[in-house]
């Protein structure tokens, strides 16, 4: 441990950043599993109290650019692996005009792999995976409105919400943390079973967002009787509102929740750093279930996935193959075709949604003042019809519901479920069609 | 604006709520100060079309046909062979430069010249009896014109020198592989000799120029 500690703790030291970075670990499988429909990217964006100024915007990503070198990078195909290249090209900011989550331009281009978004009061990026996972865009999201605030003429100190970009980068920003985490003697990953999958038509290059928005304060009165934390109460509901959508179903349903690495670990890296954990319930195969029986089911389920201990089983069966040499030395053009198989066939079937929770933003009051909400969206997995993202900024969370289809059975399950509740639930959509 | 009966508060200009479809009423919202975060109007796009699909569904055709007729007139199918080896070719010379982007001209240059080099072979073994003709002066004679392509390439795209140095690369060590095989053959090897020497030598002034970025990208493509 002392050399992770070494890593964590030492100064820049005349670090300059690479040209080229390798994939880390767990983004090896986004070029892979990439298709014409499924973009793997996900967007985060601020909804600020004044429309966005353009001109502003763009200065503020060229200020930001020198400080984050592993985010102005390129995807690039190499013998083995795909890699990313750095680009000196920060022409990334675009008005919105297509779907959400819309796909990335990879490879044949000399632009970063994200797009920074405005429209209107959104101010937001969309983000090819492989970069960066939550947590760190999160960061570089909150730098890029703070640096565009000081641009507008408003003083924004700086009180580690986000980052400095007067400091040069750190070279523990751009590590690959995942092999320091692997331990071989770490137990071995257990079987699980598929899940149900919820199957809806979807439309191909379509996509929409339905946003709720709810006071904190009424969640956590809700979650207090209950004695859960606020993403296994989300979690609870979304099982249940999957549950109601077919209550023949007898197979297990189960939800993807994704969590940063970082506060687990420590470290502090700018890369992937998230890793998943399936929780479900079975519904009895005589009978209905009921939502307190999906509570107890999921009770503690998601702390349980979160330990240390149960996290280096996953490390250490993707480390572990991402070293075997059979697969380190097999050519990239024949890896990447394996991989999307193996990812479409089997790798998505563990989970029937997936359910994302960032926490709550912390942000200066300088800076909060001029922001109205936060909002995040998942791309989806391909095999997904809809995925399930939430983001709270000051005393409002925003859950938004994302996918393919143009139903809305299942947020509609979802969200009265927590009007009846009690909950003050505010709804807002990016399909136009279906509010006019 | 609010959905009574999803109880949900919605966007001032709501007419309908987007959950249920119900119409959406005027009344107070529930959650005071919140304003609506518009999206924009967006033409909902169909897929391209998939060019490479039409193409091979047309390859697929033409073959069948030039089969078809071959067997038919002169009872067996060499000529149609031809027709059909020369399908490829034909994709990478003349359609799928439509699509090139001048990032990857040197990949395609080379996808070109092992499409042709495959006809070459073909073309020789079963036309002129033997390969020989292809290693002596087909293929390498190609080696040295998208040599000479990549290397005019240079001074028109400065930004990909280091793209280029590598393509010269892969073209130096393939002739270099012909010119052995010429070799051991017994047959002459001056043109494999031409094409390796322009390739290797223009790369050399490359990484003579630039090594330091050269080296960096080769450790990229070669990371495992």
């Amino acid at each position: 441990m002392a050399d992770l500690t070494a890593l964590r703790g030492r100064a820049n030291g005349g670090y300059v950043a690479p040209r080229w970075f390798r994939l880390d670990n767990a983004a090896t499988i986004y070029p892979a599993a990439r298709t014409r429909t499924y973009a793997c990217t996900f967007r985060m964006a601020f909804v600020m109290k004044d429309e966005v100024d353009a001109d502003i915007l763009r200065q503020a990503v060229d200020d930001i650019a020198p400080r984050f070198p592993s985010f102005f990078v390129q995807l690039r195909p190499g013998l083995f692996w795909y890699f990313l290249e750095r680009v000196s090209d920060t022409r990334a900011v675009v008005e919105e005009s297509e779907y959400p989550c819309h796909r990335v331009t990879l490879v044949e281009t000399d632009k970063p792999a994200f797009r920074v978004i405005y429209y209107k009061r959104r101010l937001g990026i969309e983000m090819f995976h492989s970069i960066a996972d939550g947590g760190a865009a999160l960061l570089f999201l909150k730098t890029l409105v703070s640096r565009y605030l000081v641009l507008k003429g408003h003083v924004i100190p700086n009180s580690g919400d986000f980052i400095d970009i007067g400091e040069k980068p750190k070279r523990y920003e751009h590590k690959d943390v995942f092999p320091k985490l692997y331990k071989k003697d770490a137990p071995p990953l257990q079987k699980e079973e598929s899940s149900y999958q919820y199957k809806v038509k979807t439309i191909p290059n379509y996509f929409q967002a339905v946003h709720g928005i709810i006071p904190v304060k009424d969640i956590k009165e809700c979650c207090k009787p209950l004695g859960l934390t606020i993403t296994e109460y989300f979690a609870a509901v979304l099982l249940y509102s999957i549950y109601l959508d077919n209550p023949e179903n007898k197979k297990v349903i189960k939800l993807s929740v994704p969590m940063s690495l970082r506060p687990i670990f420590g470290f502090k890296t700018l890369r992937n750093f998230s890793l998943f954990t399936n929780i479900g319930f079975t519904p009895p195969k005589n009978g209905v279930s009921t939502f307190e029986e999906i509570v107890e089911s999921i009770r503690g389920k998601i702390k349980e996935g979160a330990s240390a201990e149960a996290l280096l089983a996953p490390i250490k069966r993707n480390v572990g193959s991402a070293g075997n040499p059979a697969v380190r030395f097999l050519p990239n053009v024949i890896k990447r075709p394996l991989l999307k198989t193996a990812y479409h066939l089997v790798g998505q079937r563990k989970f029937a949604c997936c359910m994302s929770n960032l926490g709550i933003c912390s942000m200066p009051p300088e800076m909060s003042e001029h922001i109205d909400r936060i909002e995040v969206l998942l791309g989806g997995a391909p095999h997904e019809t809809l995925a399930c993202a939430i983001g709270g900024f000051g005393d409002t969370l925003t859950i938004t519901f994302t996918g393919s289809s143009k139903k809305f059975d299942i947020p509609r399950n979802f969200f009265t479920f927590l009007t009846s509740s009690g909950i003050r639930v505010r709804v807002e959509t990016s399909n136009k069609e279906a509010c006019s | 604006m609010r959905c009574e009966k999803c109880k949900v508060d919605l966007g001032e200009e709501y007419k309908r709520c987007p959950l249920c479809a119900s119409p959406a009423e005027r009344s107070e919202p529930v959650i005071k100060g919140q304003r609506t975060a518009e999206y924009p109007d967006v033409v909902y796009k169909k897929n391209p079309p998939w060019y490479f699909g039409i193409y091979t569904a047309a390859a697929l055709a033409l073959s069948a046909i030039a089969v078809a007729a071959d067997c038919a007139v002169n009872k067996n199918i060499s000529n149609a062979a031809w027709v059909v080896l020369s399908l490829p070719c034909l994709w990478a010379l003349v359609f799928r430069p439509i699509f090139i982007k001048k990032l990857y001209f040197g990949s395609y240059i080379i996808r070109d010249i092992i499409c042709l080099s495959l006809i070459m072979l073909w073309y020789s073994k079963s036309r002129l009896g033997y390969f020989g003709p292809a290693i002596r002066f087909g293929i390498p004679l190609l080696h040295l014109a998208a040599a000479l392509v990549i290397v005019a390439g240079i001074f028109a795209f400065p930004k990909r020198r280091v793209n280029a140095a590598e393509h010269l690369m892969v073209l130096g060590s393939s002739s270099f592989l012909l010119l052995i095989i010429n070799m051991a053959n017994g047959y002459g090897t001056h043109w494999c000799a031409a094409a390796a020497a322009v390739c290797f030598s223009a790369a050399a002034v490359l990484a003579r120029v630039m090594s330091k970025e050269i080296c960096d990208k080769l450790a990229a493509r070669f990371n495992v």
